[in-house]
């Protein structure tokens, strides 16, 4: 028979806490993805996709493909994707890459042919995402969005989860653990409390008091934080992060693959070297000849076989080398004027039969023709028979073609492309003013020409990549070059921007590799640092990228063009360039470079190792606090003391104070050491050592710090801690209002409950003193405090926060009772001081120690987390 | 397939041996190749050893130290370091009830008949609670600590008043403290709080008005003979109800509706006890709850009955 007048509102109150925390958790966790989802959204529009598109008759290169409809005419060129499901209605070799909706790896053409029954194997339709490899062609548009094939295989693929970044695939398995962790243990001590006979509801509180204590709730909105803080930043330095995950795989990242031209080279070329006989000159140094006559008839031939025009606004227009040659000669002399002088009457283009171009000009000054060639040095010098000297023209010996060979060669061998120029000047005679030059049957001759000289072009590599590679390779990250260029190009290159460091870099050609067992190409990768992969194609860059991460190897690919699409989307990260990259480059791709700077991945694996060390801390500051919030109810049971923590505290610090500290890691910087590491293999988010350190070191010292201000209470108020021992059966009964103390006084129970809660408040402000302390010293896993300071603004506040939420709890007086908490005196504060000062100092020396690598590296075993 | 890295170009790679799981768990147990046990090898299982001996002595040690430190230079074995208001304990003592029931959620006293064996339980309570009152004299060095108290002759400092039971007829345990005729007593204490004085209600004209009638009555008898008698902290009971007050009969206090004001302050003197009164109810109705009520009543001393401030709550029941 009870009678309970007054019925106790705890219960009720931990109710409402418990359903706060939840409805409070969710809608923070819906405003992180809410805001990350945004940025995601930003991020999509700011790489537009647009068509060509002929609507009403007007053709618009910058109609956005959602606005396609049906009916529309649509362009597409080779390297662009099909903007919808369309029909093919007039072509030239337009080929198609269906690989990604058919799975067929060939590209197929399509034409304006008769179509078959089943759409899919159709020759007149081509679909939408699929990928134009060759050719042109017009089409009208059949179906766009969902309609497509690709939508609505899209719409099933939907349905189907994607595979975990390796990231939450550790957040994933750790949260399972914790929870394991966390329901044993409340499994364990809800028997241990039934047996020594509480009943049935008081136990249900301590079990959720325990689950609410092991659970890091503090985790989620860090991951989150710093994934979108990071993007941020990274946004900041030109770099979009589509896939927010792939930032931290960066920083896990242990192979680059990276494509030459375009990512190392500023796909620009230039005219690097020029050679008149026997002499090579550096472009920059070309000035002193400016009167050669030698000089001066290159120019003149070089500014005709350029087939490179000169717009009004003064850009030049035109294939690459042909650019590079004006705007070599841009500097020298007026193309223009030049062009002017020397009239165009015939020009036989270039073609890859005869490796040459010539054209055949009218010069106004003599009223003579001139035949003007171009091409590959051993074509042409096959065609010359003299050779202009400084001094004059002589016959071109075969020594001389010995010289000219070898000077071709040593240039070809530093990775230059080059040039032969060749003239002659036609005798009017037989070559009147009035001559009609045929190029279909060539009636006038293209041998016994003048040999002119050689230019070296090539395409430089970006400037800050040399500095860039060395960054990471310092970092443990090993770079291979993948491109399709040739051997001897790919290896000046990779020399120069210090891929390959020694002579003795491997080169492996397409060919080379087409030979190779997966076995052999994974030895070959063993034993071989620095590679490069020379004349590959997109199927063996995708396979190069195989054979690494079939090693264990978390693979970026850094490319531009097409071709690297498979390789970047195989790819754990794949990196494109926004300015220079293709659009399918960059819809693949995880991260797009928008200023095309490489040092930017160098600040991206760094950023990527922040993120996890930063996740790291937190976590550790998280779990400290477990230990503290455990071992009292052990306590509680083992010794029979009145209960030292409450389940309404414990909230208090995992959901109140320790929160913002916990976040605010996230923002620490990067620690000293982050780019000098190897980047981790098998490492964990939580490992044994951070267990030991959280739950074996700082949690007992905590837990010491607590228990030491819950005994200094009790003992001020009269019950000696040989007192306490051994009470709990008494001072949790009811009906005794009259248990004595150490001195004599009787206390009711009213009295002695709130005396529990005092002790438990000056516990759960020692916690909060020693877990400020620990935002302190998990600040840092490897540096001094006095190395690092207190920069971190948001700690500093999260701390200050910290502090005011304690005061808040204990002295705001329905907070006070709400929160089970209890106005303490101010001298309470300071008890955990001394303890907080051991955990700053140990830790300390731990770092010292792990710094030092002091006792054989000892304590980094231990504790180094 | 992947090349163990170990190996030389031309070096085949060994399969590696197949453990059974009972195998492996020996291995982890103890391992002869490497000399492992459980998993590390006797020199790091002892370094482990030495330093967690070492940090956790020195963890011990620090804890040791303050509580030491705080114990000896804060705290007086014999003095509570925080007093009356400055403590959780205030400056309101409760009032408590003899004997208490055996289940700890209720305050029923209840027994059947007049048999010794129905109301065995309640007298060994109350027999068990007053053998400190009864054996003072054994109990070493509290015996010659008793002054002879008075209103006029307050103890001096180290000495403690009497509380002489023996003189309480019915309510003494050689009369089984009256259970057996169906009235019983029931002894009623007040909270000892180190340090604290009642303030009694001295002038007769400010007496509270909720006080019942019959102590009023009784404080006025008292006072007229002798204004000492005012130095009282005061206690009545009556029925919670009007209904109760009427079953419950008429109430006798022993040795006065009162305890004494020479007992406090309570400073933990050697042998000190508690100031008693024990309430006889006389002819309670059986056979029905009776709910009961009992105030202790000075100054200051605090009544809420909500809080269960200065007041005790009890139940009879006899049939």
């Amino acid at each position: 028979m009870t009678n309970k007048i007054n019925p106790s509102y705890d219960n009720l109150y931990l109710g409402c806490v418990l359903i706060a925390v939840d409805v409070i958790c969710g809608l923070f966790s819906f405003y992180q993805n809410y805001k990350s989802s945004k940025i995601m959204k930003t991020f999509n529009s700011m790489i537009p996709v647009y068509a060509n598109c002929v609507r009403d008759g007007v053709m618009d290169s910058e109609t956005p493909v959602r606005n396609l409809v049906r009916g529309d005419i649509v362009e597409v060129k080779a390297g662009d994707i099909v903007p919808a499901d369309i029909r093919i209605i007039e072509s030239k070799g337009f080929k198609v890459d269906n690989s990604s909706l058919t799975g067929e790896s060939i590209a197929v053409l399509r034409a304006n042919v008769e179509g078959t029954s089943n759409i899919l194997e159709s020759p007149n339709v081509a679909f939408f995402s699929t990928q134009c490899v060759e050719g042109w062609a017009l089409g009208v548009v059949l179906c766009c969005g969902d309609l497509t094939a690709l939508g609505r295989v899209a719409g099933l693929a939907a349905r189907l989860k994607p595979a975990l970044s390796p990231l939450a695939r550790e957040l994933k398995s750790f949260m399972r653990c914790m929870s394991l962790w966390a329901l044993c243990l409340g499994f364990f001590l809800a028997i241990a409390s039934l047996i020594i006979g509480y009943p049935f509801m008081q136990t249900i509180i301590f079990v959720i008091g325990i689950i609410v204590a092991n659970i890091p709730e503090g985790l989620q909105p860090t991951v989150t934080a710093s994934l979108t803080l990071t993007a941020q930043l990274m946004v900041k330095k030109q770099c979009l992060v589509k896939n927010l995950d792939a930032i931290e795989a960066l920083g896990a990242c242990t192979t680059i693959c990276s494509d030459k031209t375009g990512t190392l080279t500023q796909n620009k070329m230039c005219v690097h070297h020029i050679w008149m006989w026997n002499q090579t000159y550096n472009v920059s140094k070309i000035d002193s000849e400016k009167n050669n006559k030698v000089f001066q008839s290159l120019t003149i031939c070089g500014a005709l076989c350029s087939t490179a025009s000169i717009q009004s606004d003064g850009n030049i227009s035109g294939d690459a080398s042909e650019k590079a040659i004006l705007n070599f000669l841009m500097e020298h002399d007026n193309p223009m004027t030049i062009r002017d002088n020397f009239p165009k009457v015939a020009e036989i283009p270039f073609n890859s039969a005869n490796k040459y171009q010539a054209s055949v000009c009218l010069n106004k000054y003599d009223s003579k023709f001139v035949v003007l060639m171009k091409g590959a040095p051993e074509y042409i010098a096959n065609r010359c028979a003299t050779i202009a000297l400084k001094t004059g023209n002589t016959s071109l010996t075969t020594e001389m073609m010995k010289v000219v060979e070898l000077a071709t060669e040593k240039l070809a061998n530093s990775g230059e492309r080059v040039l032969a120029f060749a003239d002659l000047t036609l005798n009017t005679k037989e070559f009147p003013i009035d001559f009609e030059f045929d190029i279909d049957n060539i009636n006038f001759p293209l041998d016994k020409l003048r040999f002119l000289g050689l230019l070296g072009l090539m395409d430089p590599p970006r400037q800050e990549v040399g500095n860039a590679i060395r960054r990471v390779r310092e970092a443990g990250v090993r770079v291979m070059m993948v491109t399709g260029d040739h051997p001897a190009t790919a290896r000046a290159i990779a020399h120069e921007v210090g891929i390959a460091t020694s002579e003795n870099c491997y080169i492996i050609t397409g060919t080379e590799l087409r030979d190779m067992s997966s076995d052999v190409l994974n030895w070959t990768l063993e034993k071989y640092y620095e590679i490069v992969f020379a004349r590959t194609s997109p199927t063996q860059k995708l396979q190069i990228v195989e054979a690494c991460q079939s090693r264990g190897d978390v693979v970026a690919v850094t490319g531009d063009g097409v071709n690297d699409a498979p390789a970047l989307r195989k790819a754990d990260i794949g990196i494109s360039m926004g300015l220079t990259g293709s659009q399918v480059s960059k819809q693949t791709a995880d991260i797009v470079l928008m200023d095309d700077n490489f040092a930017t991945i160098v600040t991206g694996i760094e950023e990527g190792r922040k993120i996890f060390d930063n996740l790291k801390k937190s976590v550790c500051y998280i779990l400290i606090s477990n230990a503290p919030e455990i071992l009292p109810v052990l306590m509680f049971i083992l010794f029979s003391i009145p209960l030292p923590l409450g389940v309404m505290t414990i909230i208090c610090v995992d959901l109140g104070t320790d929160m913002w500290p916990a976040v605010s890691l996230a923002y620490e910087s990067a620690e000293s050491d982050v780019m000098d590491r190897v980047p981790r293999k098998s490492e964990r988010l939580v490992s044994a050592r951070m267990l030991r350190q959280a739950y074996g070191h700082l949690g007992l010292m905590e837990f010491a710090a607590g228990m030491y201000a819950y005994f200094i209470v009790m003992a001020e108020h009269g019950f000696y801690p040989a007192a306490l021992i051994g009470i709990r059966k008494k001072w949790d009964n009811v009906a005794i209002n009259d248990l004595e103390d150490s001195l004599g006084q009787e206390w009711t129970y009213a009295e002695r409950k709130e005396l529990e809660r005092a002790a438990q408040a000056a516990y759960f402000v020692a916690i909060v003193v020693t877990q400020m302390t620990n935002g302190i010293i998990c600040k840092t896993r490897f540096n001094s405090f006095f190395q690092v300071g207190m920069k971190n603004r948001i700690l500093n506040m999260g701390l200050v926060f910290e502090l005011i939420l304690a005061c808040l709890l204990c002295y705001i007086p329905g907070l006070s009772n709400f929160f089970q908490t209890y106005p303490i005196r101010v001298r309470w504060w300071f008890l955990a001081i001394p303890f907080a000062v051991l955990m700053f100092v140990f830790d300390e020396f731990r770092k010292y120690c792990i710094r030092n690598v002091m006792y054989n590296g000892w304590f980094n075993n231990l504790s180094y987390y | 397939m992947l090349r163990n890295p170990k190996l030389e170009e031309f070096q085949m790679d060994t399969k590696p041996p197949r453990k059974s799981f009972q195998h492996k768990f020996s291995d982890f147990l103890h391992n002869d190749e490497t000399g492992t046990i459980l998993g590390r090898t006797p020199e790091s299982w002892s370094k482990i050893l030495v330093f967690y001996t070492i940090f956790y002595a020195a963890l011990i040690a620090l804890f040791a130290i303050c509580m030491v430190t705080f114990l000896q230079q804060f705290i007086n074995p014999r003095v509570p370091r925080l007093q009356q208001e400055y403590s959780v304990i205030g400056t309101s003592p409760g009032l408590g009830f003899r004997p208490l029931p055996a289940d700890v959620r209720s305050t029923l006293i209840y027994y059947k008949g007049t048999g010794y064996e129905s109301y065995k339980f309640w007298e060994d309570q109350l027999i068990d609670f007053l053998s400190v009152y009864k054996k003072k004299g054994q109990t070493a060095g509290t015996g010659q600590n008793i002054f002879n108290c008075d209103f006029r002759n307050p103890p001096p400092p180290g000495k403690v008043c009497d509380v002489d039971i023996r003189s309480w007829d019915p309510c003494i345990e050689e009369n089984h403290f009256s259970f057996h005729k169906s009235s019983p007593c029931i002894f009623l204490k007040l909270n000892r709080i180190y340090g604290w004085r009642p303030e009694f209600f001295d002038d007769l004209a400010s007496l509270p008005r909720d006080m019942p009638d019959d102590l009023v009555s009784y404080i006025t008898n008292a006072t007229a003979n002798n204004r000492d008698y005012a130095n009282m902290v005061w206690v009545s009971c009556q029925g919670e109800t009007p209904a109760d007050r009427e079953m419950l009969g008429p109430i006798s206090y022993l040795p006065y509706p009162g305890f004494p004001g020479y007992f406090y302050p309570y400073e933990n003197a050697e042998g000190y006890l508690s100031p008693l009164v024990a309430i006889h109810l006389q002819s309670p109705k059986t056979g029905i709850i009776l709910n009961i009520e009992c105030r202790a009543w000075a100054k200051n001393i605090r009544y809420d009955r909500r809080e269960k401030l200065g007041v005790v709550h009890f139940e009879l029941m006899l049939e």
